[in-house]
C-alpha cells in the first residue's frame, strides 16, 4: 500500500478516535481548563501512556527500532514560548488544530473558523520567519529524552510516567471504578512495572570502538553480520562475515543487523548498526580519525554519507 | 431517549487508548507519529510557492515542504484529510453531526466566531515556534520520552489555565 494511503487510513483511525471522545465539541476542551470537564486530559494522557507502552516492548520484542523512530527535537526557549503561545490560544480557540478539523467534518463552525485562525498563523509567522529565525533555533539540545536528560534507564521513565497518569486518573474517576477502567489500569501497572525491571540489554559497542578492535586486530574476535546477502555485499564491515549465528564460537563476537538482534549474552552488538560505521568511520566529523585507523590522507571537508552513497562511489 | 438522539461520548480513557493504538500504528507502519499543524504549514508552504516563488524558496521555513514530492504531498496533509472524514463517519454513526457555532452560555455567534479566529492564530504561531502541536509534539513526542514535548505540554496547559479566567464570559 503507498505510504499516502497509509496516510489516509491512519487518519481516518485518528479521526474516529477523537470524535468518539467527544473533542469535536469546543465545550468539552475548554472545560479542562474550568475545572468542570477533564475529557482532555484523560483522553490525551490515556493515549500517550498507551502508545509509550507499546512503542517501548514492541522495541522490546524486536518489532519495531526505537532508534530509527524520529525523536521530536528539543529547543528549549522556542517550545517554551512556543507552548505558552499555543495554550493561550487553545483556551481562547477551545480547539487545538486536530480537532478544530474533526469539530468542522461534524458541522460545527467554530471548527471551520479556528481552523482559518490556525493557517492565518501558521502562514503569517512562515512570512516572518526570517525576523525569528535565530530564536526559533536557538537553546537546541538534539534528538534530547526524558532518560537521557535525567540519567535513568528508559523503563523507569516509563513507569513513572504510567504512575503518575494513574494516579492523576484515580482523582478524576468516581467510585466504584467500572470493569473496563480497572482493566486498562491493571494492563498499564503491569506493562510499567515489567518495564522497569531489571532485564538484560545485549552489550553495545559503538563503531569506533570496533574499528579500533579491528585495527588492533583483538585476539578472538570474530563479526558477524546478520543482515541480507545484498546489504553486505553493498557495504560491510572490514574482516567482518556473514552470518547466521548458529554455531558461532567466538572469544569476542560482535554482531552487526539492521534492528534487533537475539544473540548471545556475551556477544556485543554494534550500535546504531552499519549506518553508525557509515557515519562515524567512513564519513567521520573529522577525516583524521579515518585516517588514524585505516592510513591515508584525510580528505578535505567530509560530507555525510549513506550505504547508498557509498555504493555509487564503489567502495 | 429517542431513536433520533445523539448517543452518548465514549468512555475517555477507552477512547484515549484506542487513540494511543492508532498512534502505535503510525510509528509501526509509517515509521513516523500523527500530526496536525504540519498540514498547514506544508499547505501555507504550497500557497506562498505558488504566488511568489522565489520568496517561498528563499524562506528557511517553507523551503523545507518544498523539497521532495512537493508541498501537496505532504503525508501529513493526506492524514488530516483522513482525521476529516473518520470524524464525520464517526459522528455520522452516532447521529452527532449538527450544524451549530459551539459557544458557552452566554456567548453569541459573532464574538465566538472572532474568539475562534484569534485563537487559532495564536495556535498557528506557537506550533511554528515550538515546532509542532497537540498531535504531532505532545501526543507523539510525548509517547517517545521527548524532553521538548513535555516542556510544550506542561507550557500549553500552564497558559490555558493562566488564560481561562479571563475567558469565562465566552465559556462559563
Amino acid at each position: 500500500m503507498s505510504e499516502l494511503a497509509i496516510a489516509v487510513l491512519i487518519g481516518v483511525a485518528f479521526g474516529f478516535a477523537l470524535e468518539r471522545a467527544g473533542l469535536g465539541d469546543a465545550r468539552k476542551l475548554a472545560g479542562q481548563f474550568y475545572f468542570t470537564d477533564f475529557t482532555v486530559l484523560k483522553v490525551m494522557f490515556s493515549a500517550i501512556v498507551t502508545a509509550m507502552l507499546g512503542v517501548y516492548w514492541l522495541s522490546r520484542a524486536g518489532v519495531i527500532d526505537l532508534a530509527s523512530l524520529y525523536v521530536p527535537e528539543t529547543f528549549l526557549l522556542p517550545q517554551l514560548a512556543g507552548g505558552a503561545i499555543f495554550g493561550l490560544g487553545f483556551v481562547i480557540a477551545g480547539l487545538c488544530p486536530g480537532t478544530s478539523c474533526v469539530a468542522a467534518a461534524t458541522g460545527r463552525g467554530d471548527g471551520v473558523f479556528v481552523m482559518l485562525g490556525m493557517f492565518a498563523g501558521v502562514l503569517g509567522t512562515g512570512l516572518a520567519f526570517p525576523a525569528i529565525q535565530s530564536f526559533y533555533e536557538s537553546t537546541p539540545r538534539g534528538s534530547l529524552t526524558l532518560p537521557q536528560l535525567l540519567g535513568v534507564p528508559y523503563g523507569a521513565v516509563v513507569l513513572a510516567i504510567v504512575a503518575v497518569a494513574l494516579i492523576a486518573f484515580a482523582f478524576l474517576t468516581p467510585r466504584p471504578v467500572g470493569a473496563i477502567r480497572r482493566g486498562l489500569a491493571a494492563v498499564a501497572i503491569i506493562a510499567g512495572l515489567l518495564a522497569a525491571a531489571p532485564h538484560r540489554e545485549p552489550r553495545e559497542i559503538t563503531a569506533t570502538e570496533l574499528a579500533t578492535w579491528i585495527h588492533d586486530r583483538k585476539p578472538g574476535l570474530r563479526i558477524v553480520d546478520l543482515r541480507p546477502e545484498e546489504d553486505y555485499a553493498t557495504l560491510h564491515v572490514p574482516r567482518s562475515e556473514r552470518g547466521p549465528l548458529d554455531s558461532v564460537k567466538a572469544e569476542t563476537l560482535v554482531v552487526i543487523a539492521n534492528g534487533k538482534a537475539h544473540v548471545p549474552s556475551d556477544a556485543y552488538v554494534l550500535r546504531g548498526g552499519i549506518q553508525s560505521w557509515v557515519d562515524e568511520i567512513l564519513s567521520p566529523p573529522k577525516s583524521t580519525e579515518l585516517t588514524r585507523y585505516f592510513g591515508g590522507i584525510p580528505r578535505g571537508a567530509a560530507k555525510p554519507t549513506t550505504a547508498t552513497m557509498v555504493r555509487r562511489r564503489g567502495c | 431517549m429517542s431513536e433520533r438522539s445523539p448517543r452518548p461520548y465514549a468512555d475517555p480513557y477507552l477512547a484515549g487508548a484506542g487513540l494511543g493504538l492508532v498512534l502505535l500504528a503510525a510509528f509501526v507502519f509509517a515509521g513516523r507519529g500523527l500530526g496536525a499543524s504540519g498540514a498547514f504549514g506544508s499547505t501555507a508552504a504550497g500557497v506562498v510557492a505558488a504566488a511568489a516563488p522565489a520568496r517561498a524558496a528563499s524562506n528557511a521555513y517553507f523551503a523545507r515542504y518544498l523539497g521532495g514530492e512537493g508541498p501537496w504531498r505532504e503525508w501529513l496533509l493526506f492524514e488530516l484529510a483522513g482525521v476529516v472524514l473518520g470524524g464525520f463517519v464517526s459522528a455520522l454513526l452516532a447521529r452527532r453531526l449538527q450544524l451549530a457555532i459551539v459557544r458557552g452560555p452566554r456567548a453569541s455567534r459573532l464574538p465566538r466566531a472572532a474568539l475562534a479566529i484569534a485563537g487559532g492564530v495564536l495556535m498557528g504561531v506557537g506550533a511554528v515556534l515550538a515546532r509542532g502541536c497537540t498531535s504531532g509534539l505532545a501526543l507523539t513526542g510525548g509517547a517517545l520520552l521527548a524532553v521538548g514535548s513535555w516542556i510544550f505540554i506542561g507550557a500549553a496547559f500552564a497558559a490555558a489555565y493562566l488564560g481561562a479566567p479571563l475567558l469565562k464570559r465566552a465559556w462559563r
